[in-house]
């Protein structure tokens, strides 16, 4: 259990029980109303803080509301909204200062700012008239959090949880919002002023945004969301060049988090508006060896009609997966420990050895060469051991820490052939199985595909699982496709398994070979020389492959100059080759007495027959 | 020209609808039944130069619309010399903004069996398009149906005589489009299994050679089923794979296959999962020899096409030494 957590609402609409002719309303909008003969805000309060309670009952609190408090920011709704919020700090156990709220649209009392606007020398529009604009909104403001409402400010407020040297910034949306409703908009000029100043203050933290309006649609159907589009080019520049990593939101009363590039989407949806499902969330803050996670917990009203329920239905946890919700865990920063403790070429707990070698090299250099020179070769080192990738891809983490968890990293005696004896294992089939991770690697392998910019004409599926990771690739692309067996396995396929099906007559010039693991390259250059009538004219052959299990230091990747071959792959995975020669059913004890797992394939055929 | 519009969105919702973004997984399949503005895109593509054909757009299996769709509609029109839909419903065409067509097209039962999109009044003569599967299939299986005469007949792991080959790959390769329409059908069929089809309970497709592989990967995704590959069961007979068991206990396992005639593989595949402790639930393929009369027919297979003594295109045989021709 996380002892930090940010409990994430929005869009109260507390409503006012009369209509515009005072005549009083038999039913509101919102379960939070200012007639607690119309919503027993009293009860909804203490539902939800001691299911906060019991689930966090440890955690120290921090509460964001992200807009839209009142419905019609009328002193009466907000009168009541700080009643409720009085009952969650005092329940909850808060300070002020482990408050952030933020304005949205519904906070800006369209009827009054037109009275102030007639009244005024009319020299600017009504939504430019801030003080009178958040006056409602200002005194609940100030009597809730105790500070005043900073009404020019695109930055309302923020919160700073030194632990986790982590910020989170409330921004105002609500710039274009005047008498009339409208889009999200921030001036982007005084936004980028006022996070220059923080980010003198704050430069190592990492930041996430909350603001009222949605950045995204998922209700609506257009990307855009409730933003001015102009304005969301902007502002997402302005996130990026300060390093926000997520944006939380509310406003659209629809629940979704997903990623698009580098930003993460967080909406959450209306915490009490009766017309939509409702729902908040809750982040655990999970910081671990330097890293930094909000572990997204997504809450819904269920309101099953019992009568023993009360009548708007009880809080439950919603599990997080697929359609909107595509972020159970909002990384902000990636733990230190796995590239201190294991780099990528050496994740499997090698790193004395690497790094007995590398000080080896250095006591040479040491003797044979002068200081620029040491510089220079260990330069030259550390070139040499990083595999060529050209391009950063977002899955390999992603895809080696599911082969971490699910145990799928094998060791044992793999004896594939007498040429190629492992002490190490990818169980990709397994990995493959799960319809998830299925979908993941054949999209990772078409994003290094695309993100290296390999031209092709033809693809070609090596293996069961590298005919698996392909399809996707190919019908994607609308290339034509085959796929073939690994050549050194050829004997046990039937005739028509072996055969590409497809003549090349000069047809098809660049090639794209899907595999699931490249290890030194030799599995292609035999493919090559099995299918020579196919390959003899081709200008270049560019194998991807999910994983990398081959030796930079040693042997690396794409050396050799003199071949149209190039090799790619999404995560790199070293395995231990066995130390012993062809002897080895007599030389190595393991294998010879069987003490530990040895897994026999060709090779055990091959003698038997 | 016929559109299945279902299968069009199932294969844009499981293959399209990813734009590739690590920390998002879509995956509609074929429970996809919203039309989307991509998948009407995607025909408005393919009908460039088609101006001398006739186009169907067939909504079964559709329930609802991108509210976005007129002006591709509208766009398709000029396309094509005639388009109509069929098996669409009132609320759609309504959703569409083409209530102005209703004209001589008629509703029953809340859905337009067929609706013409045009002005005047037309006559519109459609194929039934499960004929028209048929017969493409068939076309396609005839010039992928080889020839293993004499000895070739003969294979070392099999007790009979086989003197024809349908092969497969050869189909998916000469034709991958329509073999994603054919894995579809698996799909659909599969899906009708209600002993299959049990929520919380899905079986895991089986497979053990590169065909079943490639159809697996593309059936996982239209099923949402998660899948597992063996390698390798087969002409050479073995099992290489005995790491670990892959096999989850209790799980129920569905074979598939690409061609089953005597069944000896799906035998082996039982044999493995049930000896793993799973529980093989039957088997799926494109092409099935239907060896027995109906009444001793597992009824736990599925077949996309089935040859049987009165519809065998390919004159394909099973034939032993006492066999007259062997």
């Amino acid at each position: 259990m996380a002892d930090r957590i940010i409990i994430h609402l929005s869009d109260l609409h507390v409503s006012y029980h009369f209509d515009n002719n005072g005549v009083p309303l038999k039913k509101v909008g919102s379960n939070l109303s200012t007639d607690l003969g119309l919503t027993d805000n009293d009860k909804y309060a203490e539902q939800f803080c001691k299911m906060i309670e019991e689930e966090y009952p440890d955690a120290k609190k921090y509460l964001v509301i992200t807009g839209d408090i009142a419905d019609q920011a009328k002193q009466e709704e907000y009168q009541a909204a700080a009643i409720f919020l009085e009952t969650l700090i005092s329940r909850l156990k808060l300070e002020s200062s482990d408050l952030l709220i933020i304005p949205g649209d519904h906070d800006i009392n369209r009827l009054n700012l037109q009275i102030a606007h007639l009244s005024s020398d009319k020299s600017r529009p009504a939504y430019e008239m801030n003080e009178a604009k958040f006056s409602d909104f200002s005194k609940f403001y100030t009597e809730v959090l105790k500070v005043g409402f900073p009404v020019d400010n695109m930055v309302c407020h923020y919160l700073v949880l030194e632990a986790e040297k982590l910020l989170l910034v409330g921004l105002n949306s609500n710039a274009m919002i005047g008498a009339h409703n409208g889009l999200g908009y921030i001036h982007t000029d005084r936004l980028s002023k006022e996070l220059a100043e923080l980010e003198n203050k704050f430069a190592e933290y990492s930041k996430v945004a909350f603001v009222h309006h949605n950045l995204d649609g998922q209700y609506e159907n257009k990307k855009s969301g409730q933003w001015d589009p102009g304005n969301k080019v902007d502002l997402i520049q302005i996130f990026g060049q300060y390093k926000f990593n997520a944006v939380f939101y509310g406003n659209e009363h629809t629940p979704a988090s997903n990623r698009e590039n580098n930003l993460l989407y967080i909406s959450t949806g209306s915490f009490a508006k009766n017309d939509a499902p409702n729902g908040f969330r809750v982040y655990q803050i999970d910081a671990q060896n330097g890293g930094l996670c909000l572990i997204n917990n997504r809450y819904s009203l269920i309101n099953d009609n019992a009568k023993t329920a009360p009548q708007w239905g009880s809080w439950s946890k919603v599990t997080i997966r697929g359609a909107n919700e595509n972020l159970p865990e909002i990384e902000l920063r990636k733990p230190l420990a796995i590239a201190a403790a294991a780099p990528p070429q050496d994740i499997f707990g090698n790193s004395d050895l690497v790094k007995e070698t590398v000080e080896r090299i250095e006591e040479v250099i040491d003797v044979e060469e002068s200081q620029e020179g040491i510089a220079a070769e260990k330069e030259a080192i550390v070139a040499a051991r990083v595999p060529e990738l050209n391009f950063e891809n977002s899955y390999s983490d992603k895809i080696f820490h599911i082969i971490k968890e699910k145990k799928l990293f094998l060791s044992g005696h793999f004896h594939w052939s007498d040429s190629s004896k492992a002490h190490n294992w990818i169980n990709v089939p397994v990995f493959l199985s799960d319809m998830d991770h299925l979908q993941l690697a054949q999209k990772a392998v078409y994003e290094v595909v695309i993100g290296n910019d390999l031209k092709y004409d033809f693809v070609l599926g090596l293996g069961i699982e590298g005919n698996i990771l392909a399809t996707y690739t190919a019908l994607r692309s609308g290339t034509t496709y085959s796929y073939l067996p690994y050549s050194y396995r050829y004997q046990d396929h039937a005739v028509y398994e072996k055969n590409i099906h497809l003549e090349n007559n000069g047809k098809y010039s660049n090639i794209l070979v899907i595999t699931d693991v490249i290890n030194n390259g030799k599995t292609v250059e035999r493919l090559i020389v099995a299918e020579t009538d196919f390959f003899k004219d081709v200008k270049s052959i560019n194998v991807v492959s999910l994983f990398y299990t081959g030796d930079p230091a040693t042997n690396p990747l794409n050396h050799d100059q003199n071949t149209n071959v190039r090799n790619f792959y999404v995560t790199h995975m070293k395995v231990e080759k066995c130390p012993y020669d062809e002897n080895f059913r007599k030389t190595c004890m393991i294998y010879r007495e069987k003490l530990d797992c040895v897994h026999e394939f060709y090779d055990a055929n091959k003698e038997n027959n | 020209m016929y559109f299945n519009l279902h299968a069009e969105q199932s294969f844009t919702g499981s293959f399209l609808a990813d734009k590739g973004d690590a920390g998002i997984n879509i995956c509609e399949g074929i429970f996809g039944s919203e039309l989307t503005l991509e998948t009407l895109g995607n025909i408005e593509a393919s009908l460039s130069d088609c101006l001398e054909y006739r186009a169907v757009l067939d909504f079964t299996g559709i329930r609802d619309v991108q509210a976005n769709l007129f002006k591709v509609i509208n766009e398709i029109i000029k396309l094509v010399k005639q388009l109509a839909f069929v098996n669409v419903s009132d609320k759609i065409i309504e959703k569409l903004n083409l209530g102005f067509f209703t004209k001589g097209n008629e509703l029953v039962d809340g859905h337009y069996p067929v609706y013409i999109l045009a002005t005047e009044v037309q006559s519109f003569e459609t194929a039934d398009s499960l004929s028209l599967f048929k017969q493409k299939f068939t076309d396609l299986l005839i010039t992928n149906t080889l020839d293993n005469q004499g000895d070739k007949a003969f294979r070392h792991n099999s007790p009979v005589y086989i003197p024809k080959f349908i092969d497969v790959k050869g189909m998916i390769t000469s034709d991958p489009s329509f073999f994603t329409y054919i894995i579809y059908h698996m799909a659909i069929k599969a899906h009708q299994k209600e002993d299959w089809n049990v929520s919380g309970d899905n079986p895991i497709l089986f497979c053990q050679n590169l065909n079943g592989s490639y159809i697996c990967s593309i059936l996982s995704r239209f099923l949402k089923w998660d899948m597992l590959s063996m390698d390798h069961i087969g002409p050479a007979n073995k099992v290489y794979s005995s790491i670990g068991n892959k096999i989850r206990s209790e799980v129920r396992y569905l074979v598939i296959s690409d061609v089953i005639c005597l069944g000896t593989e799906i035998k082996i595949c039982q044999n493995i999962i049930n000896y793993s402790g799973g529980r093989y639930l039957g088997n799926a393929c494109v092409v099935k020899i239907e060896t027995l009369f109906a009444e001793h027919q597992d009824k736990n297979s599925i077949s996309v096409f089935s040859i049987t003594k009165d519809d065998n295109p390919i004159d394909f045989k099973i034939l032993t030494a006492l066999s007259a021709q062997a």
